[in-house]
């Protein structure tokens, strides 16, 4: 076994990636599931972990673990050294202006929650509007809602334009023009729609209205700038990217973050506390109170680097080129319904099948060692206005191949014969 | 046990020794399908379980102090499943619906894949089934 990202070095000959490869580096996808070779198809949902991370995460408690921070000892300052440094390395990953504008979180879910009960909940007021979009992920609608029932804020919706999947931007400048905060992912989890976040960005910041990017499905899919996007927040979550769970980063302007309110408190936020009043700590770490998930850290960073010595453009290249040939290999079934952009989509599949529940689907793939989702993949509104109650996804990531594809829609249609029979 | 639950777990042990979960599956699909009765102006929201995956429904009547009950879903693996619950509940009065653990599902013998997925779906269906006959 490689060591740090050596093997997605040595996959390249030529800048010609030797996917397979990089396969080796995943001990999980040798493994048989209900004793056939895994296809692992869900990693919209969680990708898997190359030998690389689990081996950072290993490392670091079986020689650096301690607190971070407080400690004056020798293991301290290392485990400091490590998290610190994986904060560094996620600045360079999306081209941060420093990495005092990056908060380690527990995942995208608290990185937007976090700009929900601060930012927003300091500036905006009864009636301001929050503008998001109909293919939003849970994560970035409920705590909108919440801060909406708490303060009276409205909420207004970019439209999408039917299975397509593309927004319909005809009214953003209007929508802009009413709106304090935009709130948008970038690829939906749902439809495999990539949004062109960096126009929405620039036509918001002319409306002065301030950006939230949801980067949960392209953080680790396709090359992240937030200088270029031009968004004042951008999360995302390393456990759909290589690293492990319980890690995930929110990036937000510096000026912003220094006058937001502190998310929550306790120790490492502070300064200094007396009985009645504290002062807090510098960004970032006044928003990030208690021990940190430093393992987490380490095996994100471990992550990043494995990505990168792949390369984003590549990886993103090569998911298209799976869900391109997935979708080819889809239409030629009679009545299917399949969701998302026919051209330029990202490495997510939604479909309806003609005779098989995307449930009983999934229950009986996942016999044949197939890995699939089925269910509002935590869209529920979006699934609704495409009036459909679920359907089956298969997403992609860069160690899936074409033999994997192949055999998805075996699969598919030897679960339509039973279900005919 | 429930007579009919003893039953479908007869048949499905035997089906998971010799043809495996596979088999349970097509089980269930044929279970489903046959004399289904349930009529598309009952799948409506008040018939509607919430916090399934698939969608499943579930009605009920009483005659002579006994609970009858119908149910339905759009995944057949799932509306086989909901039959089989519906059926074993029939017939029972609101004090023998209240005397059945919840947990009476895992009896079934369902395969390791199936178990793992369903049985909370079908203890949820269990505690339904109790709520809309008052034994809950």
């Amino acid at each position: 076994m490689n060591t740090k990202a050596e093997s997605a070095v040595l996959a390249k000959r030529d800048d010609r990636i030797d996917w397979a490869l990089l396969r080796d580096d995943f001990p999980i996808l040798n493994k048989q599931v209900n004793d056939h070779p895994l296809v692992y198809l869900d990693n919209a949902a969680s990708s898997q972990k190359p030998q690389q991370v689990i081996d950072a995460i290993r490392r670091y408690y079986e020689h650096d673990n301690a607190n971070v921070h407080r400690g004056i000892h020798e293991l301290s300052n290392r485990a400091t050294e490590a998290y610190e440094a994986a904060r560094q390395r996620v600045a360079e990953f999306i081209n941060a202006g420093s990495s005092d504008e990056i908060v380690f979180t527990r995942g995208t879910t608290e990185g937007l929650n976090l700009v929900a009960q601060t930012w927003a909940l300091e500036n905006l007021r009864e009636g301001d509007t929050i503008l998001l979009t109909e293919m939003e992920h849970h994560s970035n609608l409920v705590p909108w809602q919440i801060l909406a029932r708490r303060i009276g804020v409205q909420l207004d919706f970019i439209e999408i334009n039917g299975d397509d999947g593309q927004l319909d931007l005809k009214w953003l400048d209007e929508q802009l023009a009413r709106a304090r905060l935009l709130s948008l992912t970038h690829i939906s989890n749902t439809l495999g729609s990539v949004n062109p976040v960096t126009e929405i960005c620039a036509r918001a910041r002319d409306s002065g209205v301030i950006t939230v990017v949801d980067a949960a499905q392209s953080a680790g899919h396709i090359p992240i700038d937030v200088s270029e996007i031009g968004c004042d927040f951008l999360a995302f979550s390393g456990h759909k990217i290589c690293g492990p769970t319980g890690i995930g980063v929110l990036y937000g302007q510096r000026k912003l973050l220094e006058a937001m309110p502190p998310y929550q408190s306790g120790g490492e936020m502070i300064t200094k506390v007396e009985y009645r009043d504290s002062t807090f700590n510098i960004v970032p770490h006044k928003f990030e109170a208690g021990t940190p998930n430093v393992a987490g850290a380490v095996g994100l960073h471990a992550a990043l680097d494995y990505l990168d010595a792949i390369g984003r453009e590549a990886i993103f290249e090569h998911d298209q080129q799976l869900a391109n040939l997935t979708c080819e290999q889809l239409s030629k079934i009679d009545g299917i319904r399949l969701f998302g952009p026919s051209e330029g989509r990202s490495a997510v599949v939604s479909f309806v099948l003609p005779d098989a529940h995307a449930l009983d689907l999934a229950t009986m793939a996942d016999q044949k060692g197939v890995a699939l989702r089925a269910g509002h993949h935590c869209t529920q509104p979006l699934l609704a206005k495409l009036g459909v109650p679920a359907t089956a996804r298969a997403s992609f990531y860069f160690y899936n191949t074409e033999a994997e594809v192949d055999r998805l829609i075996e699969v598919i249609h030897q679960v339509r014969k039973l279900v005919a029979s | 046990m429930l007579k009919e639950i003893k039953y479908h777990a007869d048949n499905l042990a035997q089906i998971l020794e010799i043809e495996g979960e596979e088999g349970q599956f097509e089980y269930l699909i044929d279970y489903g399908k046959k004399g289904n009765s349930f009529l598309e102006i009952d799948r409506n929201e008040n018939n509607k379980m919430s916090g399934c995956l698939a969608q499943v429904w579930v009605k009920s009547y009483k005659k002579e102090d006994k609970n009858y009950f119908e149910g339905d879903s759009d995944a057949l693996i799932v509306r086989g499943l909901v039959k089989i619950i519906t059926k074993a509940f029939s017939g029972l009065s609101t004090t023998e619906i209240k005397k059945v653990r919840h947990d009476i599902v895992n009896q079934l013998g369902l395969g390791p894949s199936l178990s793992a997925r369903r049985q909370v779906g079908m203890m949820a269906m269990i505690d339904h089934i109790k709520i809309i006959s008052k034994a809950k």
